[in-house]
C-alpha cells in the first residue's frame, strides 16, 4: 500500500530523515515512534505530497506520489498533528467541502457524516463555525473528514492527541476496521502503550534515520516497547 | 514588570522595520532604511494634504488673529482622525492580543498589561498627530513669526493631543469591547461598526468643501460658540497658542483622563478579554448537503473566506461598495455630474476629448483598491496543509482564487458602467472603450494580486492582519495597480494636453491601454501557471 525507499529530506544542511526505508502493506497498522525532532512529522509530510523531498522515492499503491501526486492523493487522507481547520466555515461547510473535493455522493456523504458525527458526538456542532471549536473537536472534524471518502490508507500525526478517552477508543476501532477492509494505517505517535497495543509493525526513528523496524515481536522482544525505545534513546 | 512587557510592545511596533516577515531575520541597515523612506513617503503625502487643508484655515483664522480657534480647529481635525483611524486597532490591541491567556495566568496586574499595550497604541496615537499637527504648526509659523516660548508650547501640545486621541480611542476600544463580549455574531458587528465609521470618514471627507465654505462664512458663529472656558477646544487652542494656564489645564486634565480610564479599563479588561458567548446553536440536517464540483467547492471555499472575514472583506472589498453606492449617487445627482461636466467641458477646450478616459481612470482606480487575490496566498497560513493534502491541483486553486476576484468585481463594475452610460448620457461607443480596459484591468488586478502574493508569502502569521494590511504583496499590488491608473491618465493628459497629440483620440488611447493590459494579463497567467504554480507548491 505504502513503499518509502531510500527517503531523504534535508533543511539547508540538516538531514531531517536519512536514507529511511518502509513497506505497509494492506491490513496493517503501522506505528512511527521516535524522539521530538527525529522526522517523524517530516516523513509523514513527505509521503503525503505536503513537503518536497530531497532523494529517494515513495509509492502508494504502486504509484509515485512525486509523479502522480493527484492519484496517490485520491488513494489516502491525512490527519497532521494539529488540524488547523477553516476558522471561516461551520464544520458541516467543511465536511462537505472535502466531500466535493473527493466527488462523494450526496448519499454517501451524508451516511458518512450521520455515522461518524455521531459516533464521536458533534453532530449538534456541525453547523457551528470552526473558530468556535476546541482542539479536540477540530480534531474529531479532521477524523471524519479524513474517513468521509472511504480512503485505504490513512496516515496520522499523533491522532490522540486531544480527544478524550471515548473518542481515542473510537479510532482506534475505526482503525482496526480499516484494516480489515484491506486499508492500512501510519500513524506517529509519542504514546507507547498505545502503539504496543494497536500496531502490527512498528518503526522507531532517530536523528532521521531508521533505527529498529518490524512487526512488534521483532522490534520488542520480550521487553516492553517502552523499555526498548528508552534503551535506543540513551 | 512594566519595562519587560513595554519591550515587548515596543519590540512589535518596531519590528516592520527592523524585521524581515518573510524570513523572520532581522533587517539590513539598507533595508531598514529603505522601509524607513518607504514610510517617510507615505507620511509626507499624508501630511501634504493636511498642509493645504491648513492653509485655509490659517488664511480664514490666523491672519485676523483667530490663533486659538486655528489650534482649535487644527486639534479636533487630529483628534477626528486620531480616533477614528485608531479605534479598532485599540480594540484590537488592547482586548484580542493572542497572549491574553500567557498574561493573566501570570502574577501581573490588569493595569500593568493595558499601560504596557498602550504605549505603541500611544506612538500611533503621536504619529497621527505629527501628520496633522506638524504641518499645521509650519503653516501657522510662514504666517505669524511665532516667539520661542509659542513654539516650546505647540510642540509640547503634539504629546499631549497624542494622549488626548490615546484616551478617547481606548475609551471607544472599551466600549467596543464592552458590545462584543455581549454578542455572539462578532463578524457582523465588526463589519457594521467599520462600516460606519468609513461612512462618517467618507461622508465629512466629500463634504469637507461645503464644511469649509459654512465655516468661512459663519467665523463669528464660531467663535462664539467655542470660546466657552470651560470648552475643552477653546482650552487646547489657547494652550497651543501660548497660554500657560490654559496648557497646564489642557496637560493636567489630559492626564486625569488617562488615569481614570485605565482605572475603568482594568476594572473590566479581564471580562472582556476572556468573553466567549459561545455560537448559537442551529439544527443540523443531512437533507440540505449537497454535491458540487471540486472546481465550484475551491471557488466557494474562496468566497466563504472573502465575506466571513470581516477584516478582508472590509480591506480587499471596499472598491466594490464604493462602486456599488457610486452607481447609487450617479442615479440620484445624475443632473449635477451631467451639468458639471457640461460646464467643465464648455470651460475647458480639452475636457470633452479626454473624459472617457478620464472616467476609465477613475474606474480603475477604484478597481485598484480590491485587492482579493493578493492576501489571498498568506491567508493560507497554516491550513495550507489541507490542500496540500487533498487531490487538487494547485493551479485549480489558484484559479479560483481569481475566478472570485473577477465575479466580484465584473457585477458591480458592470452596474457602475451602465448606469454612467445611461444616467450621465455618455457616448455609447465611448463607454464601450472605457468598459473594455476597465474588463480587462480586473483579471490585470486579480493576477497581480496572485503574483505579488506568490512573491511575498507570509505564511507563519497569528493575526490576520498582517497577510491582509501589511504584507509586501498587497502593498506591491495596491500602489502598483493605483500607479498604473496615475501613468494611463498622466501619459494622456501629457500626449494630448501639453503635447497637442491630437491624432491620439481618446479611443485609440483606451485600445492601446487595453492591448497592454491584455498582454500583460496573459503574461501574468503564463507565468502564475508555471513558475507560480512551482511557488505555491513549494511553500
Amino acid at each position: 500500500m505504502l513503499r518509502i525507499e531510500h527517503l531523504t529530506k534535508k533543511y539547508g544542511d540538516l538531514k531531517a530523515v536519512d536514507d529511511l526505508s518502509l513497506e505497509i502493506k494492506s491490513g496493517e497498522i503501522y506505528g512511527f515512534i521516535g524522539p521530538n525532532g527525529a522526522g517523524k512529522t517530516t516523513t509523514l509530510k513527505s509521503v503525503t505530497g505536503i513537503l518536497d523531498f530531497d532523494e529517494g522515492e515513495i509509492f502508494i499503491d504502486g504509484k509515485s506520489i512525486k509523479e502522480n501526486p493527484l492519484e496517490c492523493k485520491k488513494i489516502f487522507a491525512y490527519i497532521p498533528d494539529n488540524p488547523d481547520l477553516y476558522a471561516f466555515m461551520t464544520g458541516i461547510r467543511y465536511l462537505n467541502f472535502v466531500a466535493d473535493i473527493f466527488g462523494v455522493s450526496v448519499e454517501k456523504r451524508n451516511e458518512a457524516i450521520d455515522k461518524y458525527a455521531d459516533i464521536f458526538g458533534l453532530t449538534g456542532d456541525l453547523k457551528s463555525p470552526i473558530s468556535s471549536y476546541s482542539h479536540g473537536m477540530k480534531q474529531k472534524l479532521a477524523l471524519i473528514s479524513a474517513w468521509l471518502h472511504s480512503p485505504r490508507l490513512i496516515i496520522m500525526d499523533e491522532p490522540f492527541v486531544g480527544l478524550d478517552p471515548k473518542a481515542s477508543h473510537t479510532v482506534k476501532e475505526m482503525m482496526r476496521d480499516v484494516c480489515n477492509e484491506g486499508g492500512a494505517i501510519f500513524f506517529s505517535t509519542h504514546v507507547l502503550e498505545v502503539a504496543e497495543k494497536l500496531c502490527d509493525k512498528i518503526a522507531i526513528i532517530m536523528n532521521g534515520k531508521l533505527i529498529r523496524s518490524g512487526t512488534m515481536e521483532e522490534v520488542k522482544g520480550d521487553e516492553s516497547l517502552e523499555d526498548v525505545f528508552l534503551q535506543l534513546a540513551d | 514588570m512594566i519595562r519587560i512587557l513595554m519591550g515587548k510592545e515596543l519590540s512589535e511596533f518596531l519590528s516592520p522595520i527592523l524585521v524581515n516577515r518573510k524570513t523572520g531575520k532581522p533587517r539590513s541597515k539598507g533595508a531598514i532604511a529603505g522601509v524607513a523612506l518607504l514610510f517617510l513617503l507615505i507620511a509626507v503625502s499624508s501630511a501634504a494634504s493636511i498642509f493645504f487643508l491648513a492653509m485655509f484655515f490659517a488664511d480664514v483664522l490666523v491672519r485676523v488673529g483667530l490663533t486659538w480657534l486655528y489650534f482649535a480647529m487644527m486639534g479636533a481635525i487630529a483628534l477626528f482622525l486620531g480616533v477614528i483611524l485608531n479605534v479598532f486597532a485599540t480594540y484590537n490591541a488592547l482586548f484580542v492580543a493572542k497572549d491574553n491567556d500567557m498574561l493573566i495566568s501570570m502574577p501581573i496586574r490588569p493595569s500593568q498589561i493595558l499601560v504596557a499595550r498602550m504605549v505603541s497604541l500611544y506612538l500611533l496615537a503621536l504619529l497621527i498627530t505629527v501628520l496633522v499637527w506638524f504641518p499645521a504648526l509650519i503653516q501657522y509659523w510662514i504666517i505669524a513669526e511665532p516667539t520661542a516660548v509659542s513654539v516650546v508650547f505647540c510642540i509640547i501640545m503634539t504629546f499631549v493631543i497624542s494622549g488626548l486621541i490615546l484616551v478617547l480611542s481606548c475609551l471607544l476600544g472599551w466600549l467596543v469591547g464592552l458590545v462584543m463580549s455581549k454578542v455572539r455574531s462578532k463578524a457582523l458587528i465588526t463589519t457594521v461598526l467599520y462600516l460606519l465609521l468609513f461612512g462618517l470618514y467618507y461622508v465629512i471627507y466629500f463634504r469637507m468643501n461645503s464644511i469649509l465654505q459654512s465655516f468661512a462664512a459663519n467665523v463669528g458663529a464660531v467663535e462664539t460658540a467655542m470660546s466657552g472656558k470651560l470648552n475643552p477646544l477653546y482650552i487646547m487652542g489657547r494652550a497651543a497658542g501660548g497660554d500657560i494656564i490654559n496648557m497646564l489645564i489642557f496637560t493636567l486634565s489630559t492626564a486625569a483622563l488617562l488615569a481614570i480610564c485605565i482605572f475603568i479599563m482594568s476594572k473590566t479588561f479581564i471580562k472582556i478579554a476572556t468573553s466567549n458567548k459561545g455560537t448559537k446553536r442551529k439544527e443540523y440536517r443531512p437533507a440540505k448537503n449537497a454535491a458540487h464540483s471540486p472546481s465550484l467547492a475551491l471557488l466557494s471555499r474562496e468566497a466563504k473566506r472573502f465575506f466571513g472575514t470581516p477584516l478582508y472583506f472590509l480591506n480587499a472589498g471596499l472598491g466594490l461598495l464604493i462602486m456599488l453606492f457610486g452607481s447609487v449617487l450617479l442615479v440620484i445627482k445624475a443632473d449635477g455630474i451631467s451639468g458639471f461636466f457640461l460646464v467643465m467641458s464648455n470651460q475647458i477646450p480639452w475636457v470633452k476629448e479626454t473624459l472617457s478616459v478620464g472616467a476609465a481612470v477613475l474606474v480603475i482606480m477604484i478597481l485598484a483598491t480590491n485587492a482579493v487575490t493578493a492576501p489571498s496566498i498568506s491567508l493560507e497560513g497554516k491550513t495550507l496543509w489541507i490542500l496540500k493534502s487533498l487531490p487538487v491541483s494547485t493551479r485549480s486553486v489558484l484559479n479560483a482564487k481569481i475566478k472570485l476576484h473577477i465575479i466580484l468585481n465584473y457585477v458591480p463594475l458592470a452596474v457602475l458602467l451602465l448606469v454612467a452610460g445611461i444616467f450621465l448620457g455618455f457616448d455609447a461607443v465611448d463607454m464601450i472603450f472605457v468598459a473594455a480596459l476597465c474588463a480587462v484591468f480586473v483579471p490585470f488586478m486579480a493576477l497581480l494580486g496572485i503574483v505579488s502574493g506568490l512573491k511575498h508569502p507570509m505564511m507563519e502569521w497569528t493575526n490576520e492582519t498582517v497577510p491582509i494590511k501589511q504584507s509586501a504583496g498587497v502593498a506591491i499590488c495596491l500602489f502598483g495597480s493605483w500607479g498604473i491608473a496615475v501613468l494611463i491618465g498622466g501619459l494622456y493628459y501629457l500626449f494630448y494636453v501639453v503635447l497637442s497629440m491630437d491624432f491620439l483620440t481618446a479611443r485609440v488611447y483606451l485600445i492601446i491601454w487595453t492591448v497592454i493590459i491584455a498582454f500583460f494579463t496573459i503574461y501574468m497567467k503564463k507565468w502564475t501557471d508555471t513558475k507560480g504554480e512551482k511557488i505555491f507548491a513549494g511553500l
